[in-house]
């Protein structure tokens, strides 16, 4: 029983992490209807920026994470003006494709920049562990868990409170009743790609500096875990993509613990598999009816 | 008193079909311009025309100023502002925040809690003009199509709007709604702006419109006060077509 509640709490906190890109998924398809699957890449740029000031002037984990921000920020304008601003509404796969093409054009270019298997990056400063009644928090854990919360709660009220949010939400309720108001879509698609950059450089830079280390194939990671927690949770949906999230971390971590490495991807696919089947809406999807909190 | 809106020659093709053919219209400040015609005679894409959505040749002046090469956002931001036939709002927000939506009052990114109120208290009052203060937290799906349009029109008339498109706002609304919605316009949305009405119908038009203008096939066939243009019998055989006629 213990071990079910310990690996729930490890799950919670790499979850959150999950969640952090489930939701810049979330951020991009609910106001275009277009998915960006080259969203982790950007982020994989970012960090390999962050990891470039470190090697080459030592920096610490401040300038890497600055470096971090723009580098994802600067990578996903691009794809932005390339795959989703120069191609039209209409054509989401064209979209989708071209997204694709971008993906492997950054994920070469990283790798012959930097030819090594791995590149360190700055880890997290130290934190205590924490161990109440037979269970653990590890520092590193703790300062994720918090981190992914504040970026959660900053973006809640960015959302549901002030006048961008609003806009948002307007246009990934209704592109056709915001086309002929005052909303000007492009712009807000435009600031929607960048938010979705920066909450996914929060996840990458937290990931990155956890492990000390990055490869260029961080980006395929971070584009499946977050397609398959935004999934889970069902699309478009900023909840489900934050219960998606989590619940796509606790599903790893006590499927690692119960059944080792080797059937943890098994069972999360499988998951995957029958939340599809089950509940083609995501879990947020079919509890939601369509209530405002839907994005 | 000048011209609002001053369109010349305009004409709109969509392939070989003529939509509008070589319209000429001008509309004084401060007055409702009815516009009536057969299904397919050009009435929606004139309003199309207008907003921005369907480009057309001809030129198109809002306050003495050209603005056939603006956007639809930049059209709105300059008050011109229009409804649908079939209301276009945002279904999974409150009735309050399409209202919110519409507004867009200010540039800054959060709002004080005393702009916020005032800004509840202006949002509110305009839906009470159309009757639809006690739904303001319900989300739209409780509505019937009628009061969408009147959802519409309220959020028209809390944003300033100058010019106003208004597409067949009684279209399906009963004897009892379709008066209520000529008491509201008169007495709130009409007054100190410049409104285009397509409308079937014949009494509403009578009733609202300083002008008419009626189409046939995108060319202008009357134009006038409805009681001199509703008088010519080639006009009411026109119109006889219609699902509601006078």
């Amino acid at each position: 029983m213990l071990d079910l509640v310990q690996n729930t709490l490890d799950g919670i906190a790499a979850g959150s992490a999950y969640a952090l890109l489930a939701i810049g998924f979330t951020l991009i398809f609910g106001v275009m209807r277009r998915l960006n699957i080259a969203f982790g890449p950007s982020i994989m740029v970012g960090i390999f920026l962050g990891a470039w000031v470190h090697v080459q002037w030592s920096a610490g984990l401040i300038e890497a994470a600055l470096a971090t921000f723009i580098g994802a920020l600067l990578a996903s304008i691009y794809i932005e003006r390339l795959s989703f601003a120069a191609i039209r509404g209409d054509a989401a796969l064209a979209s989708m494709a071209s997204s694709f093409a971008l993906w492997m054009q950054l994920e070469q270019g990283v790798s012959l920049a930097f030819p090594g298997r791995t590149t360190a990056f700055p880890t997290l400063p130290p934190l205590p562990d924490i161990q109440i009644a037979g269970l653990f928090l590890g520092g590193d854990d703790l300062l994720v868990l918090l981190s992914a919360g504040l970026v959660l709660l900053v973006l809640h009220r960015l959302i549901y409170h002030s006048h961008f949010g609003l806009e948002m939400r307007a246009l990934a309720d209704s592109a056709e009743a915001a086309a002929v108001s005052r909303i000007n879509i492009n712009r807000v698609a435009f600031l929607t790609f960048c938010l979705a950059a920066l909450v996914g450089a929060v996840a990458g830079l937290l990931i990155a500096a956890t492990d000390g280390q990055i490869t260029p194939k961080f980006g395929l990671w971070a584009t499946m875990k977050g397609l398959i927690a935004m999934m889970i949770g069902g699309l478009g949906s900023l909840r489900g993509a934050l219960l998606g999230g989590l619940v796509l971390g606790i599903v790893e971590a006590q499927a690692q613990w119960y059944l080792g490495a080797a059937a943890r991807e098994i069972v999360v696919y499988g998951l995957l598999f029958l939340c599809l089947i089950v509940l083609p809406g995501g879990i947020a999807g079919v509890r939601d009816t369509g209530a405002e909190r839907k994005l | 008193m000048g011209a609002a809106l001053e369109i010349t020659d305009l004409t709109l093709r969509f392939g070989g079909v003529l939509a509008l053919d070589a319209v000429d219209l001008s509309v004084a400040s401060n007055t409702v311009m009815g516009v009536a015609g057969p299904i397919g005679s050009g009435k929606s894409s004139l309003i199309n025309v207008l907003t921005g959505h369907y480009p057309a040749q001809g030129s198109v002046c809002f306050q003495g100023r050209p603005i056939a090469h603006l956007t639809p956002p930049e059209r709105a931001r300059l008050g011109i502002v229009r409804t649908f036939q079939t209301p276009r709002v945002y279904r999974r927000m409150s009735i309050l925040e399409n209202m919110r939506a519409a507004l867009h009052a200010t540039r800054h990114l959060f709002q004080g809690p005393s702009a916020r109120r005032r800004e509840d208290a202006h949002l509110r009052d305009g839906l009470a003009v159309f009757g639809l203060d006690h739904v303001a937290h319900e989300l739209p799906d409780r509505l019937t199509q009628f009061e969408l349009r009147l959802l519409e029109m309220a959020r028209a008339h809390v944003t300033g709007a100058r010019l106003l498109l208004l597409d067949e706002p009684a279209a399906g609304a009963t004897s009892e709604e379709a008066r209520q919605l000529s008491r509201a316009m008169t007495e709130h949305l009409i007054p100190g702006r410049t409104v285009v009405l397509v409308e079937h119908r014949i009494d509403l038009l009578r009733a609202l419109c300083t002008d008419l203008v009626v189409l046939q096939a995108g060319r202008k066939i009357g134009f006038g006060t409805p009681d001199s243009v509703l008088a010519r019998p080639d006009i009411r055989a026109c119109l006889m077509g219609d699902p509601v006629d006078a």
